[in-house]
């Protein structure tokens, strides 16, 4: 039954990674499948599907919080469906994360809301009904969707509107699962334990035989340093012409530099066991070598993985700093201080990215963990905008950014968020006098008193400042609250528009990082 | 010639007509009817296993069985294993009768008694929605739990196998199958009605909480909402009419108990919300001076035609307390059929001798149900009086108001400072003559009603304070009727003053300038 139209939506959201899932289903259904019509779209801006008839229509999810975007392209499959409920499907991270959420909603009563993988033949991974005869509801015995080489060619269609920060690449997966159960991470609801998933020599293959080469190798593997199979999955790896210092040449293309990037990041209290994983790391492109360093209590382990790879000559390192979950500031500070030293000892070149937590079950970034407060997250955002995410590498732009000492990177975090904002301004230039009245007030508060205030600061938003003056207990507190009161809108701009002539300086280790390699979504952009 | 012959009446020799010999057959396919092509709406399976619910709950309550629950029936669903299980706390059924009871198609013990399914039909409408049916109950905590179930998958089969050649009965021993349960913790007495596997149906109705408890709250003889405030009073108005306690029915969904349709108030539109003002009762003699019908209409201020999907509005037909047809049933006794859904009201058919049809989506023609019908229309009639009535009553207000205000406008720019005597004048003409076009409009309002009396009210205040019309300073000026037209025509171009004084003043200058 050919020629059937599939409808696939991504919601209107910003992601890195184009969405493997859908690339899947575009195969089960494409020209190498069912050979139906597959018609791809990102957000809702393209009504002229409104007027078309869809057999089914497949809407992916990502992050939890992303909430309201998600509803609106479910919504919008269902209109497009002209309500036929049945028609529509979700899937993808947040809805296995919140199935719960998405199946209570009344409006979308009818919509198959999948949780996890489609892993099973397709009619049963996609619960098809063979009793109401659903199109392809017979097909229960093939290869899992979750098995297909993704269809790179439905990117095209939207090429124009989004481009994915990364997509020259292989996406595969050696593992799944992970052997941890850390609280904070989707993986164990979603995928479950740690597995060997299909060969990735054959992903790669399929993907090369029908959509050309591609210049990376993305493993989105949890944990792959945890497999048995580690070091046939590096062989393989290799062989696949990724090994150290490869490079690939396409006709009527630059010779470029390839990469293998386990984006997920690897575990140091693996790695730290034996120099035998990171010297088999080191014999392939790997770039950059993510270690992930959650929280201070690794420290050990991380510092060792860290010294073995710079042992075996691995120098780029990069890796994801969670915070916001049961750390506090300081505990987040020591752990960027560390590869700052380590940088400077080991002369290698680390890059921290502070990744705020989020539980995976809500649909916004509202949560604040039990040692932050609103105020001081709203303020690292502040200071991580500055630097696209990143934590640079050079000591000097580390002091001035974040501090001498964990207590100055918590007065950093409790000042009022227009001096961090124009910080040159009010450090070095004009707005000099202004700073320098609320440092002496601040120098004055007890630590009781700076308690209070990051307290009162993160009941309300920043439009409704002007009411703390009544509530602080007393004098000093009352007066530097002052300070806290939101610049003007006028009076900020003329302050950007005498400061554009100053060039903006931002460290030149970050600027070299490339745009793939940032934090998928720090939420930099979003208000706290 | 006539005389001489004999009549020979033929009709003699027509053979007497006999009973037939041969057997009767009744094929598998009948099932493949009463599953799948009895009802329209799916969600009249909900109805169906609610009446027989409310059949067994009656039966319990005369026999007082005690129940002290808070729910009569509990809807269970599950969307996981998409199923749903009705469960209901009434008689049940006694395990020796359990399958003749459940297996017999169109042979219900119920006819000629009181109780509302007398077909014997409805209890497999799940069957076209599911791929299994299962009964269970008992009838009290010595008896068995007993258990039937009905395969439809097995069922759609059979009625596809050409070569399967059985009759009816032997079509139901294959696709049903009886079992003894295990005692585990089943309630006491229960009787209940499973569908597994739900098929999707557009929004998935028939697991859609929500559009379950919309139904329900227009079909099922559930109790009113608290919070409606004529609640009491129709109830004890119908138990004194002999209609029986309300049936209390609970979904899984911790919206708790399903209420009855008729609310406080409703949106009429967007921005428009109405409130019912008072309930009238409607006492319907048959033709043999018994009572045919007893039902209550709400009032409201008839704005226009209740949303559709509020499921509220019409006047609705029920026969044991459940709704016979839809919120249209009365659609033709209406002299424009647009108004039968303008009226609320509820109608509860008493005369044994009208009877729901086997879709219960109309009664079954008599000449009692006709006789219903006709004092019916002649009710609906006068609805459609007093819409038009109310909807007049509402323009007049409305061109009243807009006189009120001309005139309030006119006053106040005929008595402003600095104006020229003519144009002072040529005002209070406009006001004097809006107000008597308000007069005009306030005698045609009931003089009884609330708008009425206000109507009446302002029109004296706004006749106290209407300007003068004494010509007293024109003389003073030597204009002639020429201009005095001008000025007329001009304050005429418009309903209120804005504007055109400034510019008859401007003429009026120009005139006695050039």
């Amino acid at each position: 039954m050919p020629n059937k139209n599939i409808l696939l939506i991504e919601p209107g959201y910003k992601n890195k990674y184009p969405p493997i899932g859908l690339m899947k289903l575009a195969s089960y259904h494409g020209p190498y499948g069912k050979r139906d019509n597959v018609k791809f779209i990102k957000g809702e801006s393209e009504k002229s599907v409104l007027n078309a008839s869809w057999d089914r229509i497949y809407v992916t999810t990502l992050f939890s919080f992303e909430w309201r975007e998600i509803s609106k392209s479910i919504d919008f499959a269902i209109q497009a469906a002209y309500g036929d409920t049945r028609k529509v499907f979700v899937g993808g991270i947040a809805a296995s994360l919140m199935n719960e959420r998405f199946t209570a909603e009344l409006r979308w009563r009818g919509v198959r809301i999948i949780k996890g993988l489609l892993a099973e033949a397709p009619a049963i991974a996609l619960q098809l009904d063979d009793f109401a005869e659903e199109l392809y509801s017979d097909d229960r015995e093939g290869t899992p969707i979750e098995d297909l080489i993704p269809d790179y060619s439905i990117l095209d269609q939207i090429k124009d509107q989004y481009l994915y920060p990364v997509r020259d690449a292989y996406f595969a997966y050696a593992s799944r699962g992970c052997v941890r159960k850390c609280h904070f991470c989707g993986v164990p609801k979603l995928e479950g334990a740690q597995r060997d998933a299909q060969s990735i020599t054959d992903v790669v293959n399929g993907i090369r035989e029908r959509h050309g080469d591609k210049r990376d190798l993305m493993l989105m593997d949890n944990n792959v340093v945890a497999s048995a199979n580690y070091k046939n999955i590096i062989a393989e790896i290799r062989d696949l012409g990724f090994q150290k210092g490869a490079k690939l040449e396409r006709l009527g293309k630059p010779s470029v530099k390839r990469r293998v990037d386990f984006n997920q990041g690897v575990d140091a209290r693996i790695l730290c066991k034996d120099p035998m994983y990171l010297r088999e790391m080191s014999a392939i492109c790997i770039s950059p070598l993510r270690i992930a360093f959650d929280h201070i209590g690794v420290r050990k382990p991380y510092e060792a993985a860290i010294r073995i790879a710079h042992d075996v000559g691995l120098h780029n390192l990069s890796n994801y700093m969670l915070y916001n979950f049961h750390d506090s500031p300081t505990d987040l500070y020591e752990r960027m201080r560390l590869n700052i030293d380590l940088n400077v000892e080991l002369g290698i070149r680390i890059f921290s990215f502070p990744m705020r937590y989020q539980p995976t079950d809500r649909p916004d970034r509202s949560f604040v963990g039990e040692n932050w407060h609103r105020y001081f997250l709203r303020s690292m955002q502040i200071i991580l905008q500055a630097s696209h995410g990143i934590v640079s590498g050079s000591p000097d732009f580390f002091n001035r950014a974040f501090g001498d000492s964990a207590d100055e990177f918590e007065n950093l975090l409790l000042r009022p968020h227009h001096f961090l904002f124009n910080r040159s301004w009010f450090e070095e230039h004009d707005g000099r006098p202004q700073f320098e009245q609320f440092a002496k007030e601040f120098k004055t508060l007890k630590s009781e008193d700076r308690s209070e205030l990051v307290k009162l600061l993160s009941t309300t938003t920043p439009s409704k400042f002007h009411e703390l003056e009544m509530q602080a207990s007393h004098l000093p507190l009352k007066r530097i609250l002052r300070h806290y009161l939101p610049m003007n809108k006028d009076e900020e701009a003329k302050i950007w528009e005498k400061m554009k002539k100053q060039a903006k300086k931002l460290p030149s280790d970050v600027e070299s990082v490339p745009e793939d390699e940032l934090v998928e979504d720090a939420g930099l952009a979003e208000a706290a | 010639m006539n005389g001489d012959v004999t009549k020979i009446e033929l009709q003699r020799f027509k053979p007497k007509p006999q009973r037939i010999s041969e057997e009767i057959v009744v094929g598998k396919d009948i099932l493949e009817l009463l599953t799948g092509a009895m009802y329209v709406d799916p969600l009249n399976v909900y109805r169906e296993y609610i009446q027989n619910a409310a059949d067994g709950v009656d039966e319990a309550r005369e026999s007082k069985l005690p129940f002290d629950g808070p729910a009569d029936v509990e809807i269970y669903i599950n969307h996981l294993e998409r199923s749903v299980c009705l469960r209901d706390y009434g008689a049940s059924i006694p395990e020796s009768e359990f399958v003749r009871r459940l297996t017999a198609i169109g042979a219900s013990e119920k006819r000629g008694s009181n109780l509302r399914g007398f077909r014997g039909i409805g209890r497999l409408s799940g069957l076209g929605y599911c791929q299994e049916l299962v009964f269970r109950g008992r009838r009290n905590d010595n008896a068995k739990v007993m258990e039937l179930r009905w395969d439809a998958r097995s069922l759609r089969e059979r009625l596809r196998d050409r070569s399967f050649s059985g009759r009816l009965p032997d079509l139901i021993r294959e696709i049903a199958t009886v079992s003894e349960l295990p005692q585990s913790d089943w309630p006491k007495r229960f009787f209940e009605v499973e569908l597994q596997r739900v098929i999707r149906l557009r929004n998935d109705t028939l697991l859609n909480e929500e559009a379950i408890r919309k139904y329900l709250s227009q079909v099922a003889p559930v109790p009113f909402d608290p919070q409606f405030s004529f609640g009491a009073e129709i109830q004890a108005a119908l138990s004194q009419h002999g209609i029986g306690a309300p049936l209390r029915i609970e979904i899984n969904d911790g919206k708790g108990l399903i209420h009855h349709r008729a609310c406080e108030q409703f949106p009429i539109s967007n921005k428009l919300n109405d409130v019912f003002k008072s309930v009238e009762y409607w006492d319907i003699k048959g033709t043999d001076g018994q009572r045919a019908a007893f039902g209550w209409v709400l009032d409201h201020s008839y704005y226009g035609a209740i949303p559709k999907r509020l499921g509220l509005g019409g006047i609705r037909l029920r026969a044991g307390n459940i709704q016979v047809g839809d919120q249209s049933i009365l659609a033709s006794l209406f002299p424009e059929t647009r108004f039968t859904e303008w009226a609320v009201g509820e109608i509860h058919v008493l005369n044994a001798k009208i009877v729901p049809n086997g879709r219960r989506d109309d009664f079954e023609p008599s000449m009692h149900y006709s006789t219903l019908q006709g004092e019916l229309a002649t009710r609906a009639k006068e609805i459609v009086q007093r819409v038009r009535a109310r909807s007049e009553q509402r323009s007049r207000l409305h061109r009243v108001q807009g006189f009120f205000q001309q005139a309030e406008a006119w006053t106040a720019a005929s008595k402003r400072a600095r104006l020229h005597a003519v144009i002072r004048l040529a005002a209070s003409e406009k006001a004097h003559k809006a107000l008597q076009q308000a007069s005009k409009h306030v005698q045609k309002l009931a003089p009884q009603s609330n708008d009425g009396r206000i109507a009446r009210q302002k029109l004296n205040a706004l006749e106290s304070q209407l300007p003068s019309l004494s010509p007293s300073s024109t003389t003073k000026h030597p204009l002639n009727g020429a201009v005095v037209a001008a000025v007329h025509a001009i304050l005429a171009s418009e309903q209120v003053p804005e504007g055109t004084i400034e510019l008859a003043t401007r003429v009026l200058r120009a005139i006695r300038n050039s």
